[in-house]
């Protein structure tokens, strides 16, 4: 191949060449390592609730060495995204070695934290072995909210002195909250927050149910509510308004063009999911794990979740009919969580994906009669 | 003959060299490389470039090896060989550490 060449590229255009040239090929090139399910808060809303001083837990979590072990091994089947995520990430007392041992193979990290862990030492670290990004939530704009939501007292101080001390380190940092009942009031005010901090902003209000049981329905925004938030933020709205373009040839197909498969996602065909001990799956909501990579390779458990990806949607599944799958943020794992069943309408999604139609202007802009699941 | 030939060249360790998905990708990963805001796609003939800079190779030396693996004359490989290794320095990912006599 003449002549040479050295191409300059964002990360983002690297993202978008590689996805051109793979096509509908699985590779996995992006992984999500929880590295603990503890965590020092105690959020109303968490999926996970392990306590932070759990010792049984701490015990069953893969170890420093485990973990490096399997970062060299991933990066040999040729991921090159990595996400670590919890829990909370900086409860391992081994971050330090984990994360820079992770930098030094070339993965590109991002990183989710609450932030109220951060010591100077970590942030020097991140500083000179710079991750893609960190992202920090915002459990709340006033201590109030913040801390009626992690149930911490002392956690709201904690995590503004994380944000600032990445700030001043020039560490790149995203914030972003979980806009819900307890913390609805203050939505906008964290956007304009993050504005005057230069720092970029979203919000995710599709709670999906726990694993521990607990039922959260309760602490969803109604959908009229959070669309309009969606479609008020200057950051997002045009986003969601772009979903026009790209689903609207999804929509206006007959559904079965494209409901065959349960796994519509990007599970198992580009990412997975390592759990804080070693289990793999095909994204961090679908439990339990599928394959142990602690005693196998990262290449059969790849083959397991491809297999996984062949599982077909059974004929009567109402989704399957409806025109609105494109633009609906149902997935199995939502329908497992909220139904105990991956096949099943998760009236949430479906209202919330109604209203974005409407929004767009799809429904009106249709000459057929749409069919859509829950109608 | 040119002298630039009788240089060895070295990568700058805080650059990675990583193939994903078919895209030979230089990642730096640590502030001294921070300038590097973008990632950098090398080519195949580059990437072969790139895995002999090892501080012992001579640029002569790896022009022959272009000749040899490539159907590309000396002085096609020479000059192309002297453009990337100047556009490599200028984004700081490659120094020299030698010079062959």
């Amino acid at each position: 191949m003449w002549p040479m060449s050295c191409e300059e590229l964002t990360y983002n255009q690297l993202g978008e060449n590689i996805k051109a040239r793979l096509g509908g090929q699985r590779v996995p090139l992006s992984v999500t390592v929880g590295l603990t399910d503890r965590c020092n808060l105690w959020c109303v809303h968490c999926f996970v609730h392990d306590p932070a001083r759990d010792q049984e837990l701490r015990a069953r979590e893969l170890t420093t060495e485990q973990w490096i072990d399997l970062f060299d091994r991933l990066a040999e089947a040729g991921c090159f995204w990595m996400t670590m995520t919890g829990g909370e990430i900086l409860l391992r007392p081994d971050f330090a070695d984990l994360y820079r041992h992770a930098k030094q193979r070339g993965f590109l990290l991002s990183l989710l934290t609450n932030g109220t862990l951060l010591t100077p030492e970590l942030v020097a670290l991140l500083a000179e072995w710079y991750p893609l990004v960190v992202e920090i939530t915002l459990y709340g704009l006033t201590r109030e909210t913040y801390e009626a939501v992690t149930g911490v007292a002392g956690a709201y101080d904690r995590c503004l002195r994380g944000v600032r001390m990445f700030l001043e380190a020039r560490v790149p940092l995203r914030l972003k909250t979980i806009a819900m009942v307890p913390t609805r009031h203050e939505v906008r005010a964290m956007y304009q927050f993050a504005a005057e901090l230069g720092v970029e902003f979203r919000h995710d209000g599709v709670l999906f149910q726990t694993f521990h049981g607990k039922d959260i329905r309760d602490l969803r925004l109604p959908p009229e509510e959070l669309v309009a938030l969606d479609f008020a933020n200057p950051k997002a709205a045009p986003d969601l308004r772009r979903l026009d373009d790209r689903y609207r040839d999804l929509v206006e197909k007959a559904p079965h063009d494209f409901q065959e498969y349960l796994y519509t996602c990007g599970g198992g065909l580009r990412s997975f999911y390592v759990d804080p001990y070693g289990g793999m799956s095909l994204c961090q909501m679908t439990r339990p794990a599928v394959y142990d990579l602690v005693s196998g390779t990262v290449e059969e458990g790849w083959e397991v979740l491809g297999e996984l990806r062949q599982r077909r949607v059974s004929k009567d599944f109402a989704c399957l009919h409806c025109h609105l799958a494109g633009i609906c943020q149902r997935c199995p794992a939502f329908s497992f969580l909220e139904h105990g069943d991956p096949e099943t309408v998760v009236e949430y999604a479906c209202a919330i994906a109604r209203l974005r139609a409407q929004e767009l202007g799809l429904v009106d802009s249709m000459a057929k009669e749409l069919v859509v699941a829950g109608s | 003959m040119d002298d630039r030939l009788q240089r060895c060249y070295e990568k700058d360790p805080n650059v990675l060299f990583r193939e994903v998905a078919g895209e030979q990708i230089l990642v730096p990963v640590r502030k001294q490389a921070a300038e590097m805001a973008a990632l950098y796609v090398l080519n195949e003939t580059s990437a072969f470039v790139w895995n002999l800079l090892d501080g012992k190779h001579s640029l002569a030396e790896i022009r022959d090896c272009l000749v040899a693996e490539y159907e590309v004359t000396p002085e096609t490989a020479e000059s192309d060989l002297f453009e990337l290794i100047e556009r490599l320095e200028g984004l700081g990912v490659v120094r020299v550490v030698a010079h062959v006599m």
